[in-house]
């Protein structure tokens, strides 16, 4: 008896020893860390599967509300290749009319020999829509239904279309095509990865795609689980008009063909807010095709010159010199000049455009006839230091901050900079010498329309994002003149264009405007007169400014003078677009506000 | 002579219908468990399984709205509105004559910085309902965060 209590005792001293070291195995794979680490390595490859979710890129409207870039859906069609080997010929049949294909291609696709490790499915189309999605579906449906007979079932029972797959994708779209591409930019939709390029899809690629994360979804179906809420990206609605924009593009489009231009740029703003009401280059092309960009734009011949590309902008800086001198307190409208017909500086003679000399010359007569001279006089006058402050004040030193991606500006050269020399100061009056941007000039020409005040230029009205709304504000980024100072230089360059370039003169309303003419350097030639940039600036109505326009062709071969190319075509467009802009004429106005409606050949509406 | 009688608190017969009983009770616990378990995934499976399917009919509908926006955008492009307006019969305006438009002053109207913005149409976005957190965490997730919560109050 004694025994079996010794034998049962030891018994359940192994059976405990037993299970005490299976506790404490057990314990020591639920802590050790390595164990840890291979249990969530495992959990991971065969518990989770993660997933890349990626919300809808925002719209891009005009300021009516109209879609400049949305999204569209369409289908990616493939075809697996392990079903679809050796049945080349019977896909063809059926999806060539289906997918507007080349048969071959379909063919010769769909015997790409299966590999498991190489070739598994091969992607037909990104691009098919959805009507033809529902043409392949009937297609496959009446293949499953139709009745096989006992001879077609031992050789083509197996021809049906269950190799081709489809999956739906949302891609990026531009209804509108070619109209504000420029300003737009564009989202590479067959790349999504290299991410958006120019204009407002890149300066705001951000917001515009919204978020993207990488979500584990557990495969456990004890683990309930949903996809996170993933809000679009903000919509962005622009300050320009579709109309406007519209109209413009067209002129400037047939600008450039007609005068054999390289490129040509309009912009259109309101110098009391700085919003871009048209901002219109060409060449430009349709985003839906952004591929092409590569072969239309150069280094020569930017995306949107309008802020990517600067230039001398020749006698349109005029205005600002003249603006710096009357502000200086340096010459009033009825100083005299008496026009030699040279300034010499430094042993260097400067000339008019026309190497004429034109006597006695009030300032108005300076613009009027676009003296050189006259202008590096006024520079002289104004003095060095203080004409350098003028044009940082007038913001012609800096990009401007507009909202579009790739903005450019050339540094001004100074005093004590290692290129300049005094005859930098007289070259650059009349705008030889230095290089702006349009954005950057109609900038500066706001704060002559504007009393002085200088507004920022901003071409985005509103953002929508998921939970609030973002306007943009006008904002004063200087005021580098006197409101007396806009005043007078507006008059007194209303006066001057009348008998400079007439052709820019609007019907029934009084503007102000220079033009100008800027010849182009060449390497190892220096400047030379039949290679020109043609531009021209107005603003108007002289009493109450409601527009600043902007106008550059870039070497125009046809014509080369800027008043002759482009202020012709400033009046054209204005005229177009003057309605489209709710602007009334001066002579619409007189007849508003006076008892009397002036005489469609009367002066008198000009001052209502 | 001495006689040895046993003596039971139960009868030999009751406790081994006992012992039978105790283990159809725990085996009545483990299947009411079991069931229980069973009954509980198969409906967070089939839970599961609806928010998949409602997870792939929103992202249908997204795509759709984002479609349809796109062709009402494609519909109203410039282009597409300017050849309808020409086979409707209008024909553009002479801008150049002033007279085919006029303007009536309105008193004391004035233009704002927000005019135009009520034609956009705000983001559109489906509500999704969360999973509320009690019926994805253990527990002993849940004893270890309240008794945790209660701590820091204290």
């Amino acid at each position: 008896m004694d025994r079996i209590d010794f034998r049962l005792k030891l018994l359940v001293i192994g059976l405990s020893v037993f299970f005490g070291v299976v506790f404490l195995r057990i314990l020591y794979l639920q802590t050790n860390a390595s164990a840890i680490a291979l249990k969530e390595t495992i959990g991971q490859a065969f518990e989770y599967r993660t997933l890349e979710i990626n919300s809808e890129r925002g719209n891009i409207y005009d300021r009516q509300g109209y879609l400049l870039a949305g999204n569209s859906v369409s289908y990616t069609v493939s075809l697996k290749l392990q079903a679809s080997n050796s049945h080349g010929e019977f896909i063809a049949n059926y999806l060539a009319p289906i997918l507007n294909m080349d048969h071959d291609v379909i063919k010769k696709s769909a015997e790409i020999k299966f590999d498991e490790k190489k070739a598994v499915e091969m992607p037909l189309t990104n691009f098919a829509t959805k009507e033809q999605i529902e043409k392949i579906d009937q297609v496959k449906s009446f293949l499953s239904q139709r009745e096989v007979s006992k001879i077609e079932s031992k050789s083509k029972a197996m021809e049906d279309l269950d190799s081709v797959v489809y999956y739906p994708n949302i891609h990026r779209y531009y209804p509108n095509k070619d109209l504000a591409s420029n300003v737009i930019g564009f989202f590479p939709f067959l790349n999504p990865s290299a991410g958006a390029s120019y204009g407002i899809e890149q300066e705001y690629d951000d917001i515009l795609s919204g978020h993207s994360i990488e979500h584990l979804f557990s495969l456990d179906p004890n683990i309930p689980d949903t996809i996170p809420d993933m809000p679009k990206g903000a919509s962005i609605v622009l300050t320009i008009d579709r109309k406007v924009q519209s109209i413009v593009e067209e002129s400037i489009k047939e600008a450039v063909v007609n005068n054999k231009a390289k490129s040509g740029t309009i912009i259109i703003s309101n110098p009391k807010t700085g919003e871009i009401m048209a901002m219109a280059t060409y060449p430009r092309i349709d985003p839906n095709e952004y591929w092409k960009s590569s072969e239309v734009f150069t280094k020569d011949n930017r995306f949107n010159p309008a802020v990517m590309q600067p230039y001398e902008v020749g006698s349109v800086f005029k205005v600002i010199t003249l603006a710096a001198g009357i502000d200086a307190g340096v010459i009033k409208p009825e100083t005299i000049f008496n026009d030699t017909g040279t300034y010499n500086i430094m042993g260097v003679s400067i000339y008019n455009w026309d190497r004429g000399a034109w006597g006695p010359q009030t300032m108005i007569g300076c613009m009027q006839h676009s003296l050189n001279t006259c202008l590096s006089w006024i520079s002289e006058q104004i003095g060095v230091e203080r004409f350098y402050k003028y044009l940082d004040a007038f913001g012609l030193n800096q990009p401007t901050g507009i909202e579009l991606a790739h903005e450019e500006y050339y540094p001004i050269s100074k005093p004590g900079d290692k290129y300049w020399t005094p005859i930098n100061l007289p070259t650059n009056s009349f705008g030889q010498g230095i290089m702006s941007t349009p954005i950057q000039m109609i900038t500066a020409v706001n704060a002559l329309a504007n009393g002085g005040k200088m507004m920022k230029p901003h071409i985005v009205k509103a953002i929508y994002f998921d939970d609030h709304t973002e306007i943009t504000q006008p904002e004063v980024i200087g005021q580098p003149i006197s409101a007396e100072t806009a005043k007078t230089v507006t008059e007194m360059l209303a006066t001057s264009l009348e008998v400079e370039a007439s052709d820019s003169l609007m019907e029934y309303t009084r503007i102000a405007g220079k033009t100008g003419t800027g010849e182009i350097a060449k390497e190892g030639v220096g400047y030379v007169l039949s290679v020109t940039n043609a531009s021209f600036v107005g603003w108007g109505p002289v009493d109450d400014p409601q527009f600043v326009t902007y106008v550059w062709l870039q070497e125009p071969l046809v014509n080369i003078w800027g008043s002759e190319v482009s202020a012709p075509l400033f009046s054209e467009v204005m005229t177009k677009v003057y309605p489209y802009l709710h602007l009334p004429t001066d002579r619409q106005l007189a007849c508003i506000y006076t008892e009397k409606c002036p005489s469609k050949d009367s002066d008198e509406y000009y001052y209502w | 002579m001495k006689t040895i009688q046993s003596a039971y608190r139960l009868a030999p017969w009751r406790k081994q219908v006992q012992n039978i009983l105790n283990v159809i009770i725990v085996l009545v616990f483990i299947a009411s468990v079991t069931m229980i378990y069973l009954y509980s995934s198969a409906q967070m499976t089939k839970m599961k399984l609806e928010i998949q399917k409602l997870h792939e009919e929103r992202s249908n509908l997204t795509r759709m709205i984002a479609d349809y926006l796109t062709r009402e955008g494609q519909i109203t492009s410039f282009d597409e509105m300017e050849k309808r307006s020409q086979q409707a019969g209008y024909i553009p305006i002479d801008m150049n004559d002033e007279e085919t438009y006029t303007y009536l002053p309105i008193a004391g109207f004035r233009e704002d910085n927000y005019s135009g913005l009520d034609n956009v149409p705000r983001n559109l976005s489906i509500p999704v309902s969360i999973v509320k957190p009690e019926y994805t965490e253990s527990l002993q997730r849940w004893l270890k965060e309240h008794v945790s919560i209660k701590k820091r109050g204290e």
